[in-house]
């Protein structure tokens, strides 16, 4: 895995490490069965995160390159599609959370940084 | 001698750890735990001196307690990739036992302290997270990927000089049989076995 992949994996891991509390309370009011109004998009997309980031990261770690980018994509892009379509992130950019700016950024450069990877390499190896 | 050599085409064009570098993963670890304790020590003197000057020189508005609270969480995974690379440095055949010990000055505060609230699954969240931080940095070996995928699809390399090379002055060639997947090149992590069959 390239310097660029891994450190998006770390960054996504802090991503996940911020989104813990959120997803233990939430969790715990699901299985309480407290009732609350969000869409299911929402509600989903924290667990992804705190999901798969570990995942594409234990996966990197048994050398499944491969399989540890594509979780990663799936993060990035779950979370920008997310954030245009039920977010509503990009309509109101200027005042959305810190937070939510990094992951966006974060979101873009990973889709952007390994695609761009997977193509050179698949340049040298053609 | 084929070591010799496959380590000497390897370290010169694909920039390999030795294979026979690194030293026990609890030394290892110990090392990278001592740094980690220096790195915490020194975060907390900075951030208290930060939040001390702070209380005299922040504007109505400003909340400089915040921001190094908020810092935090991104300080410590900082301070926990660093521990993770040095011990991954040091011990390349074991970075996984050199990394639990090297991060453990910041996961057992961490997993004690969600304990002792009686919180097992934020500690275990939280223990895996800082764990896997310190893989990824573990991890950044100088082979990538992408340098093991650069070997030819055959899994054939040209080697110059070497034992027994041509008596007529000329280089000799040989040619490498890598007995496993090219993406395991990178890692020397088990016996990848190395076969040199003369050419000429």
């Amino acid at each position: 895995m390239t310097r660029a992949v891994r450190l998006i994996g770390v960054a996504w891991l802090i991503v996940a490490a911020y989104y813990v509390p959120w997803a233990v309370a939430i969790g715990r009011m699901i299985l309480a069965g407290t009732q609350f109004t969000v869409d299911v998009w929402t509600l989903v997309t924290p667990f992804v995160i705190l999901v798969l980031a570990p995942v594409a990261t234990l996966l990197a770690w048994r050398k499944r390159d491969l399989a540890g980018r594509i979780l990663l994509i799936a993060v990035a892009i779950n979370w920008l599609l997310w954030a245009i379509l039920s977010g509503g992130i990009l309509d109101e950019f200027l005042w959305v959370p810190t937070l939510l700016k990094v992951i966006l950024i974060l979101s873009v450069s990973t889709v952007a940084i390994i695609a761009l990877e997977h193509r050179a390499v698949l340049r040298r190896v053609a | 001698m084929v070591d010799a050599q496959w380590s000497e085409h390897v370290h010169g064009e694909h920039l390999l750890p030795p294979l026979s570098a690194g030293r026990s993963p609890v030394v290892a670890g110990l090392a990278a735990a001592a740094l980690t304790v220096v790195l915490l020590v020194a975060w907390k003197l900075v951030s208290g001196w930060y939040i001390f000057g702070s209380a005299y020189t922040d504007l109505p508005g400003q909340d400089s307690l915040a921001l190094v609270s908020r810092l935090q969480l991104l300080v410590f995974a900082l301070i926990t990739l660093a521990a993770g690379r040095v011990a991954g440095l040091l011990c390349p055949t074991r970075p996984g036992i050199a990394t639990l010990i090297g991060v453990s000055p910041l996961l057992l505060p961490a997993v004690l302290l969600f304990l002792g609230f009686g919180r097992t699954l934020e500690a275990a969240l939280v223990g895996s997270l800082v764990y896997l931080i310190g893989l990824l940095g573990a991890s950044d070996r100088a082979g990538s990927c992408a340098d093991a995928r650069a070997v030819p699809c055959n899994n054939e390399m040209k080697l110059t000089g070497g034992e027994g090379g041509a008596h007529d002055g000329s280089a000799a060639r040989a040619r490498i049989v890598i007995k496993r997947r090219p993406q395991l090149i990178s890692a020397f992590d088990g016996p990848t076995s190395v076969t040199l069959v003369r050419t000429r």
